[in-house]
């Protein structure tokens, strides 16, 4: 009779993999692993049976996509060296900006874990520049946002999501650590050093995989109430957005303004922006103004963006919103003008 | 003697932050220790203290682990050692 633990761990690696066969079987075959629930034109039902055939209609569709993603964010977090990954940012040239940007996707899902890292990549010597990199390019393209937006908009738009994310994280830190005031935030945070833990436990494979599941539940418990929540908001404003509003205002130039603008003040919790302009795709809004929105809106969202002034002040913060609302009105030009 | 265990709990407020502190109190209260757990949530402290992944565990300021939710096994260790 297998321990418990050993049921557990490969429970973790079984659920994985069905994950990624339920995510690749439709992509293969063309034809869905499991029957899709399909609601109908979202008005003719009862306002309160919105936001359920709504869920319902994600769930039957995207739970390959859910399972895979929440699997993965586990196995992440347990097999991810992080410690390790952060000490090869020690320097501040060029390298350690490119290798931020590489890490950030892996390094940070959940916001309350960003700040901490911030600082951490401070604290290794690499300087304010990486660290504002990674602060940049963890909410913007992390793997779960990634998976999300290849799923439920397309693997191009996910691409997109990512390289322009990756570029303009580059800049945005090069460019901040050269202001005036993002050298004195340096200067300020010059002494800190991360503490050493008293004895780091080594775990085995078999430990580490029943972890995964521990924090693949963890993941989903912090992640789905205000996924939840948060589509059952845009289930209404799948149903009752005018189709003409968004047709005039979310399309051409403007659209791709309004789109890198829009999510400074619209919070959208981890992963429901996905959704939010999946049904503005829906409603007509132009692919550049959908990757204008994806780029900007997690960059400088006011909850991020108050957690951070507390340790660089507003001044550095003010500085690298502008800058990524700007780099998400140009990737949406450039996406406009290759016409894709 | 000492005065009473410091045990500090450095988290944001998230899910696993707050398991750590419910782990924590459990160790605590299964030892009949006199230790007093303390969550820290602000993150300019965690900086100045030298955190730099939540969420992590201080027994009279030293860290004990950072970046994972410690077992009640674990801390019990920690404070039987510590003792």
């Amino acid at each position: 009779m297998p321990s418990r633990n050993t049921l557990l761990a490969v429970l973790a690696w079984v659920l994985l993999f069905f994950g990624l066969f339920a995510l690749a079987y439709p992509r293969i075959t063309g034809t869905p692993l499991l029957p899709v629930y399909k609601h109908g034109e979202l008005r003719s039902y009862h306002p309160v049976m919105i936001p359920f055939v709504y869920l319902a209609s994600y769930l039957t569709r995207a739970w390959g996509a859910f399972l895979f993603a929440f699997m993965l964010g586990g196995v992440i977090e347990v097999f991810i060296p992080r410690e390790r990954m952060k000490n090869y940012l020690s320097s501040r040239r060029a390298k350690s900006y490119v290798l931020a940007a590489l890490f950030a996707p892996v390094l940070a899902i959940c916001s309350c874990a960003m700040i901490p890292i911030f600082g951490g990549v401070m604290a290794t010597g690499a300087g304010i520049g990486p660290a504002l990199t990674f602060l940049v390019m963890a909410p913007a393209a992390n793997f779960l946002a990634i998976i999300f937006t290849s799923e439920l908009i397309s693997p191009l738009m996910a691409a997109a999501r990512f390289g322009f994310a990756f570029l303009g994280a580059i800049l945005i830190g090069f460019a901040v650590a050269r202001t005036p005031w993002g050298k004195a935030v340096e200067e300020k945070f010059a002494g800190i050093s991360a503490a050493k833990e008293a004895e780091v436990i080594e775990m085995d494979f078999l430990e580490k995989s029943v972890n995964s599941l521990k924090e693949a539940y963890l993941l989903v418990r912090m992640v789905l109430p205000y996924l939840l929540l948060g589509v059952a908001v845009v289930s209404f404003i799948d149903a009752y957005l005018p189709k003409d509003l968004v047709g005039t205002y979310l399309t051409g130039p403007l659209g791709v303004l309004l789109g890198a603008t829009i999510g400074v003040p619209l919070y959208t919790p981890t992963l429901v922006e996905v959704f939010f302009v999946k049904a503005l795709l829906e409603a007509g809004m132009s692919t550049s103004a959908a990757l204008a929105f994806l780029l900007g809106a997690p960059m400088s969202s006011i909850p991020s963006m108050m957690g951070v002034s507390r340790i660089t002040g507003w001044k550095t913060v003010a500085t690298y919103a502008l800058l990524a609302v700007l780099w998400a009105a140009v990737s949406g030009f450039i996406y406009m003008i290759l016409g894709l | 003697m000492r005065g009473v265990l410091k045990i500090e709990v450095f988290g944001a407020g998230c899910p696993k932050c707050k398991k750590t502190e419910e782990n924590c109190r459990k160790a605590v209260k299964e030892l009949g220790l006199k230790a007093e757990v303390i969550h820290v949530y602000d993150q300019v402290e965690m900086l100045k203290r030298g955190i730099t992944s939540s969420p992590a565990v201080m027994v009279d300021s030293k860290l004990m682990v950072s970046g994972r939710v410690p077992e009640v096994h674990e801390i019990k260790k920690w404070l039987i050692a510590h003792k």
